[in-house]
């Protein structure tokens, strides 16, 4: 639709919408000239006037079902249809206030638990971490190629290859699992010793403590973008590497 | 003189367009001019014509303009758009194309 014809409608449903009247106005007279011109072709034709108006009447036929039908093509019914439902809606809560109080409370009650639910939900389940920087944060899963659905954790050799090789990520870190044998392997790869599995951050205005599963690099500077202050220094890193 | 056939589905539109190619003209003259041009062959009732223009109206392909009559009478006259003419142009591709194949079927079949 090029952009002439777009206002041109346009302004036709806006008229449609503010200037009812007028416009049904100007089809009542649209529909009189027509009507006029009929009673003329009919009295020239020898009709003596009374009858060439009752011909042109019928001629013409039900007059209202016909601007009805003009109306209609407004494409703007609906907002009037909208309006006088609405009107009517208003109408019959006045009229029965017991009615209203009790639909208006049902409303309100479901309407308000709804939305403390949801907005608990939407912040513990789907808020956005409290991170700077949330949203470049990634999870790595491996999954079997002939079953995406079954997503597990990597293997530690794994995730020191990719750590070693992969370019596309700023800063990679691992949280290992309890189990022994991965966290030798672990330090293996990294040429690490076994080393405590919390830490607390100190000095800060308000302290945290802040626990973590056995991590591989610093997981801080991952998640803060800042080298934090005060950790103790045995956490295990993979640096270097 | 046998009745006048009444319109086939879909062709109102583009013979309100063509009416409306030469001048701007009034509903009562559109199918006035409608009757007299098929040589009364055709004729457009007041319950087809009065929606169709109002339609082409609203759908931005003609415009109003209440005017004076020769006779000195006011009346709505619509008159062909820019985006009228170009859809005219279409109504008749498309014209063209259905009757000449009602044409092919009439004579092969």
């Amino acid at each position: 639709m090029t952009l002439l014809r777009r206002l041109r409608v346009l302004r036709q449903r806006l008229r449609s919408s503010w200037r009812k009247e007028a416009m049904d106005a100007e089809l009542h007279k649209e529909f009189a000239f027509h009507l006029d011109q009929l009673v003329h072709e009919n009295i020239a034709e020898g009709m003596p006037p009374g009858e060439a108006r009752s011909a042109a009447r019928r001629t013409l036929g039900n007059a209202g079902l016909l601007e009805e039908e003009c109306r209609d093509q407004r494409r703007v019914a609906w907002l009037h249809d909208l309006w006088q439902d609405l009107c009517y809606g208003a109408r019959m809560l006045r009229r029965n206030p017991g009615f209203s109080i009790i639909a208006i409370s049902s409303l309100a009650l479901g309407i308000g638990g709804n939305t403390a639910i949801l907005g608990v939900m939407g912040s513990v389940l789907l808020g956005d971490l409290s991170l700077p920087h949330a949203d470049r944060l990634v999870v790595i899963r491996t999954f079997p190629l002939e079953n995406p659905q079954q997503s597990s954790n990597a293997s530690v050799p794994d995730y020191l290859a990719w750590k070693e090789q992969s370019r596309s990520f700023e800063v990679m870190g691992a949280s290992l699992s309890d189990q022994k044998a991965d966290w030798e392997a672990f330090h293996a790869g990294c040429g690490l010793r076994r080393t405590a599995s919390r830490s607390c951050r100190r000095g800060a205005r308000h302290p945290a403590e802040i626990h973590q599963r056995r991590w591989g690099i610093p997981q801080f500077t991952l998640l803060t973008c800042s080298k934090p202050a005060g950790i103790e220094d045995h956490l295990p890193t993979c640096s270097g590497r | 003189m046998p009745k006048p056939s009444d319109l086939l589905q879909g062709t109102l539109d583009l013979l309100i367009l063509k009416t409306l190619a030469r001048d701007p003209l009034h509903g009562w003259a559109i199918a006035k001019r409608i009757q007299q041009l098929s040589d009364e062959v055709l004729s457009v009732r007041q319950g087809s014509l009065y929606p169709a223009l109002h339609r082409l109206e609203q759908q931005g392909w003609i415009t109003a303009e209440w005017k004076d009559t020769d006779l000195g009478r006011s009346a709505k006259f619509y008159a062909l758009t820019r985006e009228g003419k170009q859809q005219l142009a279409r109504e008749l591709q498309s014209w063209t194309r259905l009757s000449s194949a009602v044409r092919l079927l009439l004579k092969r079949a």
